[in-house]
């Protein structure tokens, strides 16, 4: 079915495959919709509290795209265009706040803040706090968005528009090549913040994730945290859809689908030190700084050793999981992203429905799914209970954000390649084979690395789905910290950092590879 | 000399667009035809459809005599025409070596392993490319890319070798390389051509005969030399005019 | 044609992990004859020895499923009612009675009544025995050396609302956790118009509310508020970090310190049923309590005879005034204060 989506051919099986891949990426939604709408209300939904609170998570969801957007566009702009010092290392642990919880980044902020010598530190609080340090964490989505899209652009557009404006008129060219992409990275980052509660809760944010988690924690009312969320999600979709309609229509004229040449970093006397500069900020303000925050109190009492124990019972898991979560998400983009590569309407369609569903806080997915499971036949256990469900429900989480990267590298492929191979009879399972997946593969690789990271973050999916036995590290991280001595938990999110900085160097050696494969 | 390909009353829309409108075009055994027109009169799409790419909605295509398509039904897929093309962007595999290139497109003929090699080999040998075999096409210049995509089309022994504006961006020298590669592989292997380009200097190097589409209709078709002589339509009077100044 | 390998390797790596992974079977079953699946939302690092040296005395495999802040996620009582039908716990091991009562009235928990249960004060226990009570933590009210001297410490709850402690003090969020339980013990013990009085009073001396009990003690150690309530675990944490801050037993000399006692629930229709009678039994013997005692978690025994380990932070607990409630209507009065008074209370001050 690839194959028939690939050479776009049949289009009826094009659609077949797409509401497939969408129905079951739709599916852990489903009990919430069909369990919610089918009873009778015994609370009501629009309450004040609720109403204010969704007014609320709007504007935080607004705050986080935009500060995520005013910071990740111009980094990656830098990133992509120039050569500087250092430019890979820095590049890749831009990736780094995605990694950690909020609720981690606000408890280092917030302990940072409350040091004696950090008097003149302004205490991040409200939706001030709730933007900083979400925008900051949803960084790296607009960044990496906007430095792929100027990898992108070819070397005569660049080459083209220096000779003719110099330098800033490189910048906004590029800038607006790349906007799209970038705005729509954002928007995810927007969304995805709409479900966190960690930073709203502590920075004392009435947001409406914290009301569903409400409805759900203190008053057990599964239906009406399940309405609300449907509210919610449905309110979100109406008002990004115009960006959205826009946005996918300028990201498919901003993508050409012949790169002969890409541009090359260049080599500019002042931006040259901005780009590294503005990256190392970012992160020493976005992930050292918290952590420093974070693990202060713990300087006198590391628990290194009884940290290492927990990191290597959990390592096992926690891989399972995300890179399960990974590789099925991965896989499922990519035949959206194949399905749709030649019609712009099907993948404003698809993205809207996933996008409804990224929307919607993970609890709730993951009770319905609980729910569906235990009226399902033991039978059924392989797939509902067991660790491919908690990998299963994570990967179809984060398929939009897979979806969006793999969408932006099938636009790479050229229609002639497939003509190509059709004139010479190469079937389409050699052509896929041979062409397509390898063009493919450092996308595939980068979106596997992003869901990996981001599923290692949703706590509350593995905490509610993890089968007895399993615990995956930040879990454990999590329910460690409630009441455990700050050395420890400090302690274990030191080596959390460091597992994923090792992760991140591994990795850092990929562009490497491919470099060289291409050269 | 018989019909190579032999297409009568060919309908083709694009979208709302009709873009082939009753199209009556041949092509006889070793012919060497150019294929004139302004932008948009339907050159890319009468070629997809010979090539089997596109169907047309009405009408007949027959290659070698044989019906390839007829009324929007395809009876001989592309691979089966005997036909290869080389793309307006040359469509080269972009992850793929030279050689891999090559071997790829021979995967339709179902040829063994050594045979495959042999075709390789004296395919870039043809074209001059044999010390390239390992790089990949982007690091290629623009004459090699062009010579790859000729050896690719090349080793399957096409008996129609379809050219879509492929040499536009090269220098006058590597062009007139490239052609001259071309029209010798041409004697050589005995296969016909038609080469679709704005270039009086493309036509006079490589093709004995001319016809011009308008508004999906061929509307003049002779051997160079009648056209010279006397041309009908407004844009062979322009291009006979752009050939003079040139000579 | 090394880093195609490379990159084959890679994919073929992450597929076996990913597919392969998940789809083998995982952990050992939780329904063999030698295991035991305990929910708990006692903290892990207190209820993990306690698995471990049962596993060790009985040879029966413990698979733990500690439970999270239920503030941050969603936690494992919903995990455990969504599991109704067909549970994959045999015990839930509370850290307080009223998620055992809530448990019990959707009809998640079945009744055992262990013949261990000897010498445990009756008062704190489910009278049907759906869940038994053991060793107890206490309500207790913080504050920071630093900020707050000798003379001024707080006595009694309604210190929060006094004027010297305005804008210091601070709670955790009334409908969450042992708070709620606190609140739900407030009205049943001054009754509905008092306690709202005190909880208004609490709004007019601006006492902030924060998201966990755990926030309680950190924010009150680091300086930030002067005081505030939380549990004898929290601060015990705090205690033997060294941070400036010392703890009050609130109205020892009037309405008494509130009991938290943790409560032992045998889950309807369990997969190890037998195991898990066996790990509740094992719960509520004494040297459980003298071990929690012993623990981070410095737990008070609820049995007068247990011995209290030397250095003991608290007073056992029938050295102290304990306010007198029904803990067997606690859920119930929370479940009709939660819609009627405290969720429209947080949604006005938070």
């Amino acid at each position: 079915m690839t194959l028939m989506a690939q050479h776009g051919s049949k289009p009826m099986l094009r659609w077949v495959l797409l509401v497939i891949v969408l129905g079951i990426a739709a599916s852990p939604a489903l009990p919430l919709v069909v369990l919610t709408l089918g009873q009778e209300p015994t609370r009501s939904l629009w309450t004040d509290a609720f109403s204010k609170s969704t007014g609320s998570t709007l504007y935080l969801g607004a705050g986080v795209s935009v500060f995520s957007l005013v910071i990740g566009l111009p980094l990656g702009l830098l990133a992509a265009l120039y050569r500087f010092p250092a430019r890979r290392p820095l590049i890749l642990f831009q990736a780094l706040p995605l990694l950690l919880p909020s609720f981690l980044l606000c408890i280092g902020w917030s302990n940072l803040a409350a040091a004696k010598w950090l008097w003149w530190l302004p205490t991040p609080d409200g939706l001030a706090g709730c933007v900083f340090v979400l925008g900051l964490q949803m960084m790296p989505l607009p960044f990496f968005a906007t430095w792929a899209a100027g990898h992108n652009l070819t070397a005569s557009q660049i080459d083209s528009v220096r000779l003719h404006g110099g330098e800033r008129s490189v910048l906004t060219f590029s800038a607006r090549a790349c906007a799209p992409v970038a705005i729509l990275a954002a928007l995810l980052g927007g969304i995805l913040s709409l479900s966190d509660t960690g930073a709203p809760l502590i920075f004392g944010y009435r947001s409406a994730a914290v009301e569903i988690r409400t409805s759900f924690s203190a008053l057990f009312d599964y239906e009406l945290a399940g309405r609300q969320c449907l509210l919610l999600a449905g309110l979100a979709l109406l008002l990004i859809a115009p960006v959205l309609f826009v946005g996918l229509r300028l990201l498919a004229a901003a993508v050409l689908a012949r790169q002969t040449r890409p541009a090359m970093p260049y080599p500019h006397r002042a931006l040259s030190w901005v780009a590294p500069g503005g990256l190392l900020l970012v992160l020493i303000v976005g992930v050292v700084v918290p952590t420093l925050g974070l693990c202060w109190p713990a300087a006198e009492n590391p628990m290194i050793e009884r940290a290492a124990t927990k990191v290597t019972a959990t390592a096992g898991t926690t891989l399972i999981f995300t890179g399960g979560a990974a590789v099925i998400a991965v896989l499922f983009a990519t035949l959206i992203a194949l399905a749709t590569s030649a019609s712009a309407r099907g993948r404003l369609f698809v993205l809207a429905v996933l996008l409804l569903l990224l929307a919607m806080p993970p609890a709730l997915a993951a009770i319905g799914v609980s729910r569906i499971a235990t009226g399902a036949p033991p039978q059924l256990d392989w797939l509902m209970r067991s660790r491919l469900t908690v990998a299963l429900i994570l990967g179809l989480r984060f398929l939009p954000v897979a979806t969006v990267a793999m969408m932006f590298a099938t636009c790479g492929l050229s229609p002639s390649w497939r003509d190509a191979a059709r004139i010479h009879g190469v079937s389409r399972v050699r052509m896929f084979v041979r062409v397509t997946l390898p063009y493919l593969s450092f996308a595939i690789v980068v979106s596997l690395l992003l869901v990996m990271v981001l599923a290692a973050t949703d706590i509350t999916t593995t905490h509610l789905l993890q089968p007895p036995g399993d615990q995956s590290l930040p879990v454990a991280i999590f329910t460690v910290m409630a009441n455990s001595p700050e050395g420890l938990v400090a302690s274990l999110c030191l080596l959390y950092l460091l597992c994923v900085v090792l992760l991140l160097a591994a990795a850092s050696q990929l562009p490497r590879l491919w470099s060289r494969r291409s050269a | 000399m018989t019909a190579l390909v032999r297409s009568r009353g060919l309908i083709c829309r694009l979208g709302n667009q009709l873009v082939l409108n009753g199209t009556d075009f041949d092509v006889a055994d070793h012919e060497s035809i150019a294929l004139l027109g302004s932008s948009g009169s339907g050159k890319s799409t009468l070629l997809r459809v010979i090539a089997g790419l596109e169907t047309a909605r009405q009408g007949e295509l027959a290659i070698d005599g044989k019906v390839a398509s007829h009324d929007g039904r395809i009876l001989i897929p592309p691979h089966r025409r005997g036909i290869a093309m080389m793309f307006q962007d040359l469509a080269l595999w972009p992850n793929l070596t030279v050689a891999e290139n090559v071997r790829l497109g021979l995967s339709g003929l179902r040829l063994s392993r050594d045979q495959s090699q042999a075709r390789i080999e004296h395919a870039l040998d043809l074209c001059d490319i044999s010390e390239l075999a390992d790089r990949r096409p982007g690091t290629l210049s623009g004459g090699q890319q062009q010579r790859l995509a000729l050896a690719r089309a090349l080793a399957m022994r096409p008996k129609l070798l379809m050219l879509d504006e492929p040499l536009g961006g090269l220098d006058l020298i590597t062009k007139q390389a490239v052609l001259q590669q071309i029209a010798e592989l041409k004697a050589e292997l005995g296969f016909a051509v038609i080469l679709v380009t704005h270039d009086p200097v493309e036509v006079y190097s490589l093709c004995n005969s001319l016809a011009v589409l308008e508004n999906g209709r061929i509307v003049e078709q002779a051997a160079l030399d009648e056209i010279v002589a006397n041309p009908q339509s407004a844009l062979a009077k322009a291009f006979v005019r752009a050939m003079q100044c040139g000579e | 044609m090394k880093r195609h390998l490379l990159t084959l390797y890679l994919a073929a790596e992450l597929i076996a992990v990913g597919v392969l992974g998940c789809s083998s079977p995982s952990s050992p079953s939780s329904s063999g004859a030698n295991n035991l699946v305990v929910y708990t939302s006692v903290d892990e690092v207190f209820a993990e020895p306690i698995g471990k040296t049962f596993e060790q005395e009985t040879g029966i495999r413990v698979q733990l499923v500690p439970d999270t802040e239920e503030t941050k996620s969603t936690g494992l009582l919903n995990r455990l009612i969504a599991e109704k039908g067909r549970p994959r716990a045999d015990v839930f091991w509370s850290g307080d009675p009223v998620r055992a009562a809530i448990l019990k009235s959707k009809g998640v928990s079945t009744a055992y009544p262990s013949a261990a249960a000897e010498g445990l004060p009756r008062e704190f226990s489910d009278a049907e025995h759906h869940w038994i009570s053991f060793s107890a933590r206490a309500r207790v009210l913080i504050y920071n050396k630093d900020l707050v001297s000798e003379n001024q410490k707080p006595t009694s709850i309604r210190d929060l609302a006094d004027p010297r402690f305005k804008g210091k003090a601070c709670i955790a969020n009334p409908l969450f956790g042992t708070t709620s339980m606190h609140a739900s013990a407030l009205f049943q013990s001054l009754g509905d118009d008092d306690a709202k009085k005190f909880f208004q009073s609490l709004v007019e001396n601006k006492v902030k509310i924060l998201s966990s009990n755990g926030e309680v003690r950190r924010r009150v150690a680091n300086g930030e508020f002067a005081i505030g309530l939380t549990d004898t675990d929290d601060v015990n944490v705090a205690i033997e970090e060294g941070k400036p801050v010392g703890f009050v037993y609130p109205d020892a000399d009037q309405m008494g310190t509130l009991m938290i006692p943790n409560a032992a629930v045998l889950i309807a229709g369990g997969p190890n049923g037998e195991n898990g009678k066996k790990f509740i039994d094992y719960l509520l013997r004494p040297e459980t309590e003298a071990a929690l005692a012993r623990s981070e978690a410095a737990q008070m025994p609820l049995r007068s005879e247990v011995e209290l380990p030397a250095g003991f932070p608290f007073k056992s607990v029938s050295q102290l005034r304990t306010m007198s409630v029904d803990y067997g209507t606690l859920a119930e009065k929370l479940e009709e204060i939660s819609d009627s008074f405290l969720k429209p209370w947080v949604d006005e001050n938070q």
